[in-house]
C-alpha cells in the first residue's frame, strides 16, 4: 500500500459577498486522487488559484475535506482519535514559502527549533534539548552559535534552514513543502533544494512538493501532478511529464520554462486562469486551450489512464503529439 | 549604433537604521537606441536602486552622491526636477513589479491612461482623450478596450493590470522603457505573454528597454546585452549571448549552474556556497571573494579593476575579476578564454 493515498479529495468553500450576499460555492479542490510511495517526492505544479496549497492544508489537517479520503501511513485522517492525531502532527510537518513570516521575530533560533520538542514532550530535560538543537543545526548546515541569535540576524536562506530544522526535531516521516524556495534568491535556491534532497536520503523522508516552477519540481520529484482549477490535468513520472507531456496545459507550462532556456517555437496559451467561483463548463482549460474543440466546452474530460503510469484528463490526448524536448544541452556551455 | 542612455560612475548612498550604506557603487552602464539591456542580480544587489537613481526617483533615505546619467546628451542626475518631470513619462517610461501598487485603486483605468495625455500633451477634450486611451490600450492587446475604460484596477487580472501599466508608460512613445521585474508577480504562462508583448512593442516602436530581473534565463531570451550586479557593483557585462555562452566571472558561472533547468534536471545542482555580504559589512576586496572557489590572496585585498575586450558581439565584454584577468590576458587575442 502506498505511503500516502488520496482518493477523490474535495474542498468546497462557501463564499459570501457582502453582509447579506448569498453564499456561493467555490471548489478549491474538485476531486483529486494520487498516491505517494514512501521515500519519494510527489510534485504538485500549478499556477496561483489551482488549489495546490489547499491540498497541502487538507493533508496536514489544517482544513477538513468536504469529501474524499486521505490515508497516510495506513491511517485514515478522518477516523483518527485524539491520541492518533497527536502522533500524526509529529509525523507530518510543513515547510512554508516565506521564512520571514514563519519564524517568531521575538524568539531565539534555538527556542524556535526546540519548541515542537517541548510541545510534544519529546525529550526529558534541558540538556537533552540543547543537544538535539545542536544536532539539528548541524543537520541543516547552520553554525552551532546560530541557536542564540534572532531571526532578523539571519538571511532568507538561513531562515529557511531554521524552518527545516524545526520540522525535523520530532522525526517526521512526511514533509509538505509548500513553495519552499520561491521566496529565496537564485543562488540560495539551489542550496536549499540540495539540502532537502540530502535530508530525504539520510532520513528516508517522503515529500509532497508544491511549486509553480516546473524546473524545480522536475529536479526534486519522481512523480508530478499538474493541477488546474482544483483538478489534475495530467499525472505521470517526471521523465514522462518533461519529455512526453500530452496535456495542452502541461505543454504550455513546459513552453514557458523552455522559453527561458532558449527553446523557442513552443506553445503559448492566451488568457489567464479563470476564477474558481465561476469555472468554465466542460474542460476547465478549454477557454485557453489552442486545441479546444466543441466537445471540450460541453463535456468534462475525466482523468484516465493513457499508459501504465501516465494519467491524463483530455479528450484528445491521443491526437496531441507529445512535446519532446529536443535540445539536450543547456543554453550556455 | 548610438547610445541613448549612458550612466557613468553612479554611486548611491542609503541611510538606514544600521547606518549609511553604499547601495550602488560606481556603476556605469549604457543602453543603445532600440536595444535592450538586462540588469541581473539578486535581491540587495542594487539593481532597482540603480534604476531609481537614474530617474531621480530615490526614496527620501537615498541620495545619488556621484555620477552622471546622460540621456540623449542631457544629464538627468543634475537637472531641475521640473525639467526631469517632462522627460519621465514622456521620453522614459517605467514599469514596476506589481501593477496593483503602481495603479491608483480609486481611479478608473480610463482616467489613469488619459492622465498621461492630459498632463504631458495638454489635451482636455473628453472625446479625444477617450479615443487616445482606447488606441493605446489596444496596442497592449487589452480585449474590448472601449468597454473596460470605466473599470477599476481590482476588476482586472494580474496580467491585464500589467498591460494597463505598460499602456500608460508607452502612451507617448518613449524612447526608453525601464522595467523593474515586470513579470515576477505573474503566473508562468502569463509571464510569457507579457514578455512577448514587451518585445513586440520594443521592435514596433523602436524603443530601448532596461529589463531588471533576478532571472538569468528570462533575461537571455529577451535582451541584447546584460550587466550582472553583485552587492552593489556590476561584476560582468556584455552581449548577452556571449556572456551566457562564455561566462567569465565566477559569480556568473555559478549562477548559471545553480538554476534548475528542464533539460538537465537529473544532475545535482551546483549551489554557490554562502550568501551575498550585507552592505553594512562589505569586504575590502572583491565582494564575491568569500564564496569564490578560485579565490586568490589578491582578491581579498583589492577590488578588481575592469578588464575589457571585444568579443563576438558589438558591445565589449567586461569583467571585474583578478583571476580571469590573468587567464584572459594570457589567452587573448585568440579569445578562447574559458574557465
Amino acid at each position: 500500500m502506498p505511503f500516502v493515498q488520496v482518493k477523490d479529495l474535495r474542498k468546497t468553500y462557501q463564499i459570501r459577498r457582502g453582509l447579506f450576499g448569498r453564499a456561493q460555492a467555490l471548489d478549491a479542490v474538485a476531486g483529486v486522487s494520487f498516491e505517494l510511495e514512501q521515500g519519494s517526492t510527489f510534485g504538485l505544479v500549478g499556477e496561483s488559484g489551482s488549489g495546490k496549497s489547499t491540498i497541502a492544508k487538507l493533508l496536514m489537517m489544517a482544513e477538513s475535506p468536504s469529501a474524499g479520503t486521505v490515508t497516510i501511513n495506513g491511517r485514515n485522517l478522518a477516523s483518527m482519535n485524539e491520541r492518533e492525531k497527536h502522533d500524526f502532527r509529529k509525523q507530518v510537518q510543513p515547510v512554508l514559502q516565506d521564512p520571514y513570516s514563519a519564524l517568531n521575530p521575538r524568539m531565539r533560533i534555538g527556542r524556535i527549533i526546540d519548541e515542537p520538542l517541548r510541545i510534544h514532550k519529546a525529550l526529558p530535560d534541558e540538556a537533552a534539548l540543547n543537544l538535539r538543537v545542536s544536532e539539528l543545526l548541524d543537520l541543516v548546515g547552520l553554525p552551532r552559535d546560530a541557536g542564540s541569535r534572532f531571526p532578523h540576524e539571519l538571511s532568507g536562506g538561513q531562515r529557511q534552514r531554521v524552518s527545516i530544522a524545526r520540522t525535523l526535531g520530532v522525526n517526521p516521516s512526511f514533509m509538505i513543502l509548500d513553495e519552499p524556495v520561491s521566496a529565496l534568491d537564485v543562488s540560495i535556491q539551489a542550496q536549499i533544494l540540495n539540502l532537502l534532497k540530502d535530508l530525504q536520503d539520510k532520513l528516508k523522508l517522503t515529500y509532497l512538493l508544491i511549486s509553480h516552477d516546473l524546473a524545480v519540481v522536475a529536479y526534486m520529484s519522481q512523480r508530478v501532478g499538474v493541477l488546474y482549477l482544483g483538478q489534475f490535468m495530467e499525472i505521470a513520472d517526471t521523465e514522462d511529464i518533461v519529455s512526453h507531456a500530452r496535456h495542452p496545459y502541461t505543454q504550455a507550462l513546459l513552453a514557458s520554462v523552455n522559453a527561458r532556456s532558449g527553446i523557442e517555437g513552443t506553445m503559448e496559451v492566451s488568457g489567464e486562469i479563470p476564477s474558481p467561483m465561476n469555472p468554465p463548463s466542460g474542460c476547465p482549460f478549454h477557454p485557453r486551450c489552442p486545441m479546444a474543440q466543441e466537445r471540450c466546452a460541453s463535456e468534462k474530460p475525466m482523468l484516465r489512464k493513457l499508459e501504465s503510469r501516465h494519467w491524463i484528463a483530455c479528450h484528445f490526448a491521443e491526437e496531441i503529439s507529445a512535446l519532446t524536448l529536443t535540445t539536450g544541452e543547456k543554453y550556455y556551455v | 549604433m548610438s547610445l541613448l542612455l549612458e550612466a557613468r560612475h553612479l554611486t548611491t548612498m542609503l541611510r538606514g537604521r544600521a547606518g549609511t550604506v553604499t547601495a550602488v557603487d560606481n556603476v556605469s552602464l549604457s543602453v543603445k537606441k532600440g536595444r535592450s539591456l538586462a540588469l541581473v542580480g539578486e535581491s540587495g544587489s542594487g539593481k532597482s536602486m540603480t534604476c531609481l537613481s537614474m530617474l531621480g526617483l530615490l526614496p527620501p533615505s537615498g541620495r545619488l552622491v556621484e555620477g552622471q546619467v546622460l540621456f540623449k546628451g542631457r544629464d538627468l542626475a543634475n537637472m531641475p526636477v521640473e525639467e526631469l518631470q517632462t522627460i519621465r513619462g514622456r521620453e522614459i517610461g517605467m514599469i514596476l513589479q506589481d501593477a496593483m501598487t503602481s495603479l491608483n485603486p480609486l481611479l478608473t483605468i480610463g482616467d489613469q491612461v488619459s492622465e498621461v495625455f492630459r498632463y504631458h500633451r495638454g489635451i482636455t477634450d473628453a472625446q479625444d482623450l477617450k479615443r487616445l486611451s482606447i488606441e493605446v490600450l489596444e496596442k497592449v492587446k487589452i480585449p474590448a478596450a472601449r468597454e473596460r475604460l470605466d473599470s477599476y484596477p481590482f476588476q482586472f487580472s494580474g496580467g491585464m493590470r500589467q498591460r494597463v501599466s505598460i499602456a500608460i508608460n508607452i502612451a507617448l512613445s518613449p524612447e526608453l522603457l525601464i522595467c523593474d521585474e515586470p513579470t515576477t508577480a505573474l503566473d508562468v504562462t502569463v509571464q510569457l505573454q507579457i514578455l512577448r508583448l514587451l518585445r513586440d512593442l520594443q521592435h514596433s516602436q523602436g524603443m530601448a528597454i532596461v529589463f531588471v530581473t533576478h532571472d538569468l534565463h528570462l533575461a537571455a531570451q529577451f535582451c541584447d546585452d546584460v550587466a550582472i550586479m553583485y552587492a552593489g557593483r556590476i561584476v560582468e557585462s556584455g552581449p548577452i549571448a556571449e556572456v551566457f555562452k562564455k561566462p567569465v566571472h565566477p559569480y556568473t558561472v555559478g549562477l548559471l549552474k545553480a538554476v534548475p533547468s528542464l533539460s538537465d534536471y537529473k544532475n545535482r545542482l551546483q549551489a554557490i556556497p554562502g550568501q551575498q555580504p550585507a552592505l553594512t559589512r562589505l569586504p575590502v576586496g572583491c565582494r564575491f571573494a568569500e564564496r569564490c572557489q578560485s579565490v586568490t590572496s589578491r582578491c581579498t585585498q583589492e577590488y578588481p579593476d575592469w578588464f575589457e575586450w571585444q568579443g563576438l558581439g558589438d558591445s565589449p565584454h567586461r569583467v571585474a575579476c583578478w583571476l580571469t584577468q590573468e587567464r584572459l590576458q594570457a589567452s587573448l587575442p585568440s579569445n578562447e578564454a574559458s574557465l
